[in-house]
């Protein structure tokens, strides 16, 4: 494949991606307009323009079991919105599995391995028996006695003809609606337009006028239907300028067409243009589609020029000192103000650019949602809140998997059985809430339930089943501790192996995934009441914040989204307790670990450790623990490189980075240590 | 209008489909002495309308707010284009639209999907004509 077909292809992929996204919304909408009894006929339209997209866009590039499949569901998706036949629960569940089938069909074309063109020869068979379900075409109506310009009616397509049938037969008046736009600012001043009108009634169609009074403005008919009166109408256009007109019927005696509001467009639609009125004819398309590793390589580059300003830090620091460059100094360091602030800008530009709002993965959730919860007999309410709230790209896709995870877990093992919620008092619907919000450089996303909640005995015998816990350790674990259970390995693996959640697939998995972002993973329950889980994110990966920080000599980094909290302690803070050493933390019992023991880096039996020293506080899911370090030299922006091979298997060390001065220093690996020393608790004097 | 040969043809593509977009200018790129505008709506055809001249208009007729028919009215109810040949393009299901289509002035169709060369036929088809 040439290099402008591999374009071409991966642009594709990316706006057949977006399509399905948006038809997967629009079913969504459908299914929860069904649920309430109402109908959106612009939904239905949506979606079919949706999938005609998608067999247009799929023939260009050959991918016939796409095109097949889009055809026969553009046929299914026009008789609905033509009213042939009925949106029920079956032709929906239809419609989601075809999203589904257009997602694994976009796998395949981009790469990956499979060919679905069986499963959408079955698909499509199954949709002709839902499409010949559809009744006999209803007898077309008269236009109900309104008298319709032809070359109005010339201009509508099928649909939009079809809407206007619809509003005729529900008894609706029909109306025109003129209305003048600066041509600059059509865009912008229709869709305010449009919202005005959404409220009181259905756009059946626009109609562009070629005759304008002004070169600069567009004239536009607008024809609604609405239930409502002219001047009801007329208030809703209110301020907007255009002009309502009721179509006339031909037995009602004549009703004059009368202009009501007769206005001059508001001077904000105005917009400045350049004197000879010449117009640019650029799309004014405003989005780029960019290759995710494209930026990666523009962040690395951002990482290199922080090293470099690092290393002008150095300078100037030996510089400062020396009195005969005195004037060189404070020039030197008026420049690296400038450049520092000038590559953060540049920094936080690029992490915009990666940034896409999570409701990308709740849109997801919530089909599956759907399909775990009728497999389970159970009902559930899904209430999503902070789905703008925006993540790098690279997050966002890893954390579609735990989240689902988590979802199903909350519906097979959270929500009780209908009749069990019943007699509990409860609502016979269960509720799953999916809430993200941005804290600082941080996104905390929560997922609970109203279920039973976690049943902490149960947890503690199958972790003492399983030797995770001994039986004397059990009696002492904080409720917090019992609720961490959940995490291990098999513990929260169900004995029953169903369909979704019986794969082996545990918590442990879900904490792992999330560690691998650098997350950390909380959880809390009420008996009765529900179940939390608190997932705390970091926004980026591409490049992070490091605390630098010195222990025996030497000079680590470690990602400063672990850390929690740094603290200066005294050698009487810290207690020893069964051979490990642990100090208070409000309260709550830290374990601590030494980077030098955790390295074997010799400190000599001599030089004992200095009395008062730092700890710096580090989570890794539902982990925390504090390591001591000597120093702590300051925070900055490193971009982590991998470590060659003689320290790739290293446990602890997650790569290397440079520093400034060409230095090149470990970054720690929190997550390694913090597992180590969780896991193995005597292990931290083994090398001691 | 007569054109002399070696003249450039100045082609407005309205499509909402990016690729789709992409897709018809590199055909006609490729394939003549073509200078492709394009527009993502049908707004911004009438934005672009009025204040250039273009030698051939092909537009798909599925857009949502301003449909292709739309447009082909608007084109030939005004003063500039008039006369201006127009290509739809749709997909093979919407006959009834095309036909719409036709009766309202536009010279020829393509239907989704086609090849670069069968675009380039009925092109140099209506340009000539």
């Amino acid at each position: 494949v040439s290099d402008g077909g591999e374009k071409a292809l991966q642009e594709f992929l990316s706006e057949a991606q977006e399509i399905i996204e948006a038809f997967n919304r629009d079913l969504l909408a459908l299914d929860e307009g069904r649920a309430a009894g109402r109908f959106d006929p612009e939904v239905i339209n949506e979606a079919f323009r949706a999938v005609h997209s998608l067999k247009g866009l799929s023939g260009l590039f050959g991918v016939t079991r796409m095109t097949n499949l889009s055809h026969n569901l553009e046929n299914l998706l026009d008789s609905l919105r033509l009213g042939r036949i009925e949106l029920g629960p079956d032709t929906l569940d239809l419609l989601f599995e075809a999203v589904a089938l257009f997602n694994r069909i976009v796998g395949e074309t981009a790469g990956g391995s499979g060919d679905s063109t069986g499963l959408v020869e079955d698909f499509i068979e199954r949709l002709d028996r839902v499409a010949t379900k559809r009744a006999e075409v209803k007898e077309e109506l008269p236009w109900g006695g309104f008298e319709l310009d032809p070359s109005m009616l010339s201009v509508l397509t099928e649909y939009e003809e079809h809407r206007l049938r619809e509003n005729i037969k529900a008894g609706r008046a029909l109306y025109r609606i003129h209305a003048a736009f600066e041509l600059m600012t059509i865009d912008k001043g229709l869709d305010q337009l449009k919202s005005k009108l959404k409220p009181v009634g259905e756009v059946i169609t626009y109609l562009p006028s070629a005759e304008s009074a002004n070169e600069q403005q567009i004239e536009l008919d607008i024809v609604l239907g609405a239930a409502k009166s002219i001047e009801e109408v007329n208030a809703a256009v209110a301020g907007s300028g255009a002009r309502v007109f009721a179509l006339p019927k031909k037995a009602a005696a004549a009703v004059e067409a009368m202009p009501v509001v007769i206005a001059p467009p508001p001077p904000t639609l105005k917009m400045a243009r350049d004197d000879e009125g010449e117009l640019s004819l650029k799309s004014v398309a405003q989005t780029v589609r960019v290759d995710i590793r494209k930026l990666d390589h523009l962040m690395n580059i951002v990482g290199e020029l922080a090293i470099a300003k690092a290393g002008f830090s150095a300078i100037y620091d030996a510089v400062k000192t020396d009195r005969a460059h005195k004037k060189l100094a404070r020039a030197l360091q008026h420049e690296l103000k400038a450049f520092t602030r000038r590559l953060d800008e540049m920094q936080s530009g690029i992490l915009e650019v990666r940034m896409v709002p999570l409701g990308q993965v709740f849109d997801k959730l919530s089909r599956v949602v759907r399909k775990i919860s009728r497999d389970a007999g159970k009902e559930i309410r899904l209430v999503i809140s902070g789905a703008d709230t925006e993540l790098d790209k690279l997050i966002v896709e890893e954390l579609s998997d735990p989240l689902m995870h988590v979802i199903r877990n909350c519906i097979d093992h959270g929500i009780e059985r209908p009749e069990v919620r019943l007699k509990a008092g409860k609502p016979e619907a269960g509720t799953i809430g999916i809430s993200a919000e941005q804290r600082g450089n941080h996104v905390v996303i929560t997922v609970e339930d109203d279920g039973a909640g976690l049943d902490e005995k149960r947890l503690v015998e199958r972790a003492v089943e399983r030797g995770l816990v001994d039986v004397a350790q059990s009696g002492e674990m904080s409720r917090r501790d019992i609720f961490n259970l959940i995490f291990l390995p098999g513990v929260s693996t169900k004995e029953v192996v169903d369909e979704m959640s019986g794969r082996g697939v545990g918590m442990d998995v879900v904490k792992t995934n999330i560690a691998r972002l650098s997350g950390i993973i909380d959880v809390e329950s009420e008996p009765g009441q529900g179940t939390r889980l608190t997932i705390t994110l970091p926004i980026t990966l591409a490049i992070i914040q490091a605390l630098v920080v010195r222990a025996a000599g030497r000079t680590f980094a470690m990602p400063l989204n672990s850390v929690l909290e740094s603290l200066r302690i005294t050698r009487q803070d810290i207690a020893t307790v069964e051979r490990r050493e642990v100090m208070t933390l409000r309260g709550q019992t830290l374990p601590l670990a030494r980077l030098e023991r955790l390295f074997a880096l010799g400190r000599g039996e001599e030089a004992p450790a200095p009395p008062r020293q730092f700890v710096v506080v580090v989570g890794l899911a539902q982990h925390r623990i504090g390591l001591c370090v000597d120093e702590l030299v300051g925070q900055q922006d490193i971009v982590i490189k991998p470590l060659g091979r003689a320290l790739a298997s290293v446990p602890g060390i997650a790569g290397a980075t440079e520093l400034g001065g060409k230095k090149t220093e470990l970054v720690l690996d929190v997550a390694a240590i913090v597992e180590e020393a969780v896991a193995a608790p005597a292990s931290s004097e083994r090398v001691a | 209008m007569a054109r002399m040969p070696g003249d450039r043809v100045r082609v407005l593509v309205v499509e909402d489909s990016a690729a789709m977009r992409s897709f018809v200018t590199a055909a006609l790129e490729q394939g003549g002495p073509f200078d492709v505008t394009t527009c993502g709506s049908g707004f911004e055809a009438l934005r672009a309308l009025p204040r250039a001249h273009f030698d051939l208009i092909i537009t798909d007729i599925n857009m949502p707010d301003i449909n292709g028919l739309e447009l082909v009215k608007f084109v030939r109810e005004s003063e500039r284009h008039r006369q201006t040949p127009l290509v739809l393009i749709s997909t093979d299901s919407r006959a009834a639209d095309r036909e719409r289509g036709m009766k309202l002035g536009a010279d020829a169709y393509l239907v989704k999907p086609f090849e670069p060369q069968q675009l380039l036929d009925i092109v140099s088809g209506v340009v000539k004509r």
